[in-house]
Formats: C-alpha cells, sequence, structure tokens
C-alpha cells in the first residue's frame, strides 16, 4: 500500500478513508492514489466495501474520516454545486444499469448530451448513432430498456456513461450476472475504449479474470482493508495469502 | 432499552422526526419549485393527472353530493325544509367535503404514482445515476410533480365542486321529489363566490402538501422493489392525513370568525 498521501498527479486520491455504517466499519484507513489516463481495478469479495469506495469517489455517500481528492477537488468539502459540476467530469456505468427505464436507449444515451453538454437535437442524435454503434448496438435506439438483456443493457450504460467523454468513467461490476462469452466482450470493449480515448477508468469487481484482462493496476480490498496495490503484474504475483487465496479462488473459510 | 421507552420512540419520537423530515423536504421543494425547472415536464405531468384523477374526482364527488343531499333531506323534511337540502350541499359540500374528497383523489391517483415512480427509480439507482451525472434530481424529479399537484389540484377543486352540485341536484329533484326550482335556488344562495375561490386556493394548498408527502416518500425510498411497495402506501396514508389536517386548519382560518364569532 502506498504511504505516500497526497500524490498530486492522481487522478482520484484516498487519504487515509475511513467509512462505516453503524457501527461496522467498511473501508478501514484506505490510502491509494490512481493515476490517470489508465485502467484500475480494484477487486474483492462481496460486500467488501468496493461500491462504497466509488460512492465515496462520487459523493454520493460521505466518509467519516480521511480525505478523497478526485480530480484535485476534495469531494467532501465541495459545495453542492460545485460538486454537480465536477459530476460532468464523470461517468458511471452502475451495477445494475441504472437506464432510464421510462425513456427509450436512445434518449437515454442522449440524455447528459441533451440535459448536460446541452446540445442541439441534431447533433444529439447523431452522437447517439455513433455510440450506439461503438457498444455493438447498432439499431437498438427505439427500444425500452426492459426491452434488452442484461449484456445489452450494461452496453448501452457504458455508451451513456462515456457519451460527454469524461475525465474519468467508474465501472460498478461491468460483467457481473454475464456468461463468460458476453463478459469477454464488455472487456474487450473497455480496452478497446480505453486505447481509443484514453480516459481514466477504475473498474470494481469480483471477477479475476475480467481484472487480468482489461487492468494496469489492481487494487484488492479485503475485510475493509487495502492488501496489496500496484502494477497488475506485481499484485498478480503477490506471495500475501489472503491475496493469493483470492486470486486463485480457494474457497474461502 | 426498556418496553417503555421503546414505545415512546417508537410511537411519538419517529413520527416527529418524520414529520420534521418532512417538512424540511416541502421547504427545499419550495426553493427549488420557485425557479420554475422543466416547465415542459410540469405539463406533462399536470395533463397526466388531470386524466387520471379527474374520472376518480367525479365519481366521489357526484355520490358525495348525492349522499349528503339524502341524509340532508331525511332530516330536514322532518320540519318541511326539503329545499333546505340545497343550502347544506352549497356550504358543507363546496366549502369542505367536495374540496377535500378532490384532494383525496388526487393523493390516491397522483400522490401514488408519483411515490412509485420516484421509489422505484430510486432502488434501481436511477436517482443516483442523474446525480452522477451532475444533474439535480430535486430539480429534474421533485420540483416538476409539486408544481403539477399545486396547479392541478384546484382544477380538481372545481371539478369536484361542480359535479357535487350536479349530484346533489339530480337526486334531490329526480328521486326526493324537491321543486325544480327551490333546489337551484337553496344550491346557487348558499354558494358565494368566495367561497369558490377559497377553494382554489385551498386546493394549491393541499396540492402541495400531497406534492411533497408523495415525492418525499418515493425519493427517500430504501429496501427493493419492496421498499418501493411501501413507500406508495406510505405516501397514500400520509398525504390524506396532512391534507384532512391542513383543510380542518383552514377551515378555522377562513371560516372560524364567522361561525365562532
Ligand atoms: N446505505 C447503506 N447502509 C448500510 N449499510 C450499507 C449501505 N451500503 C452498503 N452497506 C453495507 O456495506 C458493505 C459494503 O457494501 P458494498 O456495496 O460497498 O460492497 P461491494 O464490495 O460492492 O459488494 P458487491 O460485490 O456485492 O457489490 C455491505 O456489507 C453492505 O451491506
Ligand atoms: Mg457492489
Amino acid at each position: 500500500m502506498s504511504e505516500s498521501a497526497a500524490m498530486p498527479e492522481g487522478a482520484i486520491v484516498l487519504d487515509h478513508v475511513t467509512k462505516s455504517y453503524g457501527d461496522r466499519v467498511i473501508l478501514d484507513d484506505v490510502s491509494c492514489s490512481i493515476p490517470s489516463g489508465q485502467t484500475t481495478v480494484l477487486l474483492g469479495p462481496s460486500g467488501t466495501g468496493k461500491s462504497t469506495l466509488i460512492r465515496l469517489a462520487v459523493g454520493l455517500a460521505a466518509q467519516e474520516k480521511g480525505d478523497v481528492i478526485v480530480l484535485g477537488k476534495n469531494v467532501q468539502s465541495l459545495e453542492r454545486k460545485e460538486l454537480l459540476k465536477l459530476r460532468q467530469r464523470f461517468g458511471m456505468l452502475f451495477q445494475d444499469g441504472a437506464l432510464f427505464g421510462s425513456i427509450s436507449v436512445a434518449d437515454n444515451i442522449g440524455f447528459p448530451l441533451k440535459h448536460v453538454a446541452k446540445k442541439p437535437a441534431p447533433e444529439v442524435d447523431a452522437r447517439v448513432q455513433e455510440l450506439l454503434e461503438l457498444v455493438g448496438l447498432p439499431g437498438v435506439g427505439g427500444r425500452t430498456p426492459d426491452a434488452l438483456s442484461g449484456g445489452q443493457r450494461k452496453r448501452v450504460a457504458l455508451a451513456r456513461a462515456i457519451a460527454l467523454e469524461p475525465e474519468i468513467v467508474f465501472f460498478d461490476e461491468p460483467t457481473s450476472g454475464l456468461d463468460p462469452q458476453t463478459s469477454a466482450s464488455i472487456d474487450a470493449l473497455i480496452n478497446e475504449m480505453q486505447a481509443r480515448l484514453g480516459l481514466s477508468f477504475v473498474v470494481i469487481t469480483h471477477d479475476v479474470q475480467s481484472a487480468g484482462a482489461i487492468a494496469h493496476q489492481v487494487g484488492m480490498l479485503f475485510g475493509g482493508k487495502l492488501l496489496a496495490y500496484g502494477p497488475k503484474d506485481e499484485v498478480f504475483a503477490s506471495t500475501d495469502p489472503t491475496v493469493r487465496g483470492f486470486l486463485d479462488r480457494e474457497p474461502n473459510l | 432499552m426498556s418496553t417503555v421507552s421503546l414505545l415512546v420512540k417508537e410511537r411519538l419520537l419517529d413520527p416527529v422526526l418524520e414529520v420534521l423530515s418532512t417538512a424540511l423536504f416541502g421547504f427545499r421543494a419550495l426553493v427549488v419549485a420557485l425557479r420554475f425547472p422543466y416547465p415542459g415536464d410540469v405539463i406533462a405531468l399536470l395533463s397526466r393527472l388531470l386524466i387520471t384523477s379527474i374520472p376518480v374526482v367525479m365519481a366521489v364527488a357526484f355520490a358525495a353530493g348525492a349522499m349528503l343531499t339524502v341524509q340532508a333531506a331525511a332530516s330536514l323534511s322532518l320540519i318541511g325544509g326539503g329545499p333546505f337540502s340545497g343550502t347544506i350541499v352549497g356550504l358543507g359540500g363546496v366549502r369542505e367535503v367536495f374540496p377535500l374528497l378532490a384532494a383525496a383523489a388526487v393523493a390516491a391517483r397522483t400522490g401514488a404514482e408519483f411515490a412509485s415512480a420516484l421509489g422505484a427509480m430510486r432502488v434501481s439507482q436511477q436517482i443516483d445515476a442523474l446525480e452522477v451525472m451532475g444533474i439535480d434530481p430535486f430539480r429534474l424529479l421533485v420540483a416538476p410533480r409539486v408544481w403539477a399537484c399545486v396547479l392541478g389540484t384546484p382544477f380538481c377543486v372545481v371539478v369536484s365542486n361542480t359535479t357535487g352540485i350536479v349530484g346533489s341536484f339530480l337526486v334531490g329533484v329526480l328521486q326526493l321529489g324537491i321543486d325544480r326550482g327551490s333546489m337551484w335556488q337553496h344550491l346557487m344562495m348558499s354558494v358565494h363566490i368566495g367561497d369558490l375561490t377559497t377553494g382554489v386556493f385551498k386546493g394549491a394548498i393541499l396540492g402541495f402538501l400531497i406534492g411533497v408527502v408523495a415525492t418525499r416518500e418515493g425519493f427517500e425510498t430504501t429496501g427493493g422493489s419492496k421498499g418501493v411497495g411501501r413507500a406508495t402506501n406510505r405516501a397514500v396514508v400520509r398525504s390524506m392525513i396532512a391534507v384532512c389536517l391542513a383543510s380542518l386548519m383552514l377551515t378555522y382560518v377562513i371560516y372560524g370568525k364567522q361561525v365562532l364569532g
């Protein structure tokens, strides 16, 4: 774990962050610096606080101790207006897509273009078509989200998350609930977009295989602690028994 | 904790906190709504409110007008004052019962719809998704719905008054055999134009309460799809209670002097 708390060049810096719900400590003194322009994967078993960590970074939840610095701003100390503005530089893929159920797929993808960037309708339409092709779903724009499969919904959510070419994109379990082939195709899509756009991607998952396929950096969360953090090859070669246990899928006793 | 202190917490402290937190939500909604965000959405929500609530309002108000007339006539005819049942409907119906029923219909129909729609958006993280896009869900979702209720409920009150009077007149004349002319005269004599404008004003206030309570229950839903059902149910029950209490208070404020001196 890196102790050099405030590495300024990180897209996201966590500095001794502690977060509890009630008297249950979810994140326990976590520090790390997530670099920009790369894919960072945070691995960990279910319920260790991976989603919580992202919610702290985007300001949907607040920590009790420590600082979360995103794009140079201390998230917790921002006023609501500034926070909303900072968030316009993020994209996020939620665990179940969080697509707006009452509007079409095309309107979902066009939503941030229309409501945040206030682009004119023809420009929105053109960009939506482009994004639908990018995620491999041309022609589904007219459907409503409930007429899509799980994998298709994630692709659409992905298109919506990158519509404004944000500086950081957060992915909450992009491959959970998908068959191995569809998972692999989502991984390929993430890699392709990362290479093409050069954005900072933060991915949380418990899918070790997927982490291997997309990560530059890997972090290992376990029991609220960041047990390992660094370049993928280093972490994957770790000799720490807990880290090894998770990576080698040994049953957890 | 002892059973007594637990009971105090559950029955006294929690409800008070709920009311306070709803009041805070209402204040925030008011501040945001005064900037009138997303007028297009307000119009869409308002038309939907009118289309879905008005049939309910009409059915309920017609029945209430008829029932009031039957009961009023039953007691008044003992002293030979059948046509005076028009006065009762004109006063009690138009001033109190019909507006209250209109608000109850809006709460049941539209309040439930708003709570379940926002609740579903909350538990499927759609509201979080808006937040992360940098869009204020309070402006986009809450304010237009509160406006729809504030604008739509007065209209429902007008419809409710009209239907209630029609119901009263038809039952009085066709069924109870009260003279058409004197029934109409008593109805019209007791309804003042001031009562009608008061009804519109009251409708706006009750509509605000319905909008705030329903969106708050939906907006703060927790606990998955079960939670959405719970929020919807609460929205209806709580907005009905709010509407009745507010209506009672308004009666004292507006008519208290007249009657109590
Ligand atoms: N709003 C909340 N209130 C109370 N507890 C919560 C809340 N949100 C999360 N938790 C708890 O915090 C812990 C961590 O949750 P989190 O969603 O961050 O886990 P996760 O690592 O993302 O798990 P998964 O892989 O299953 O998505 C869980 O035990 C959860 O029950
Ligand atoms: Mg999670």
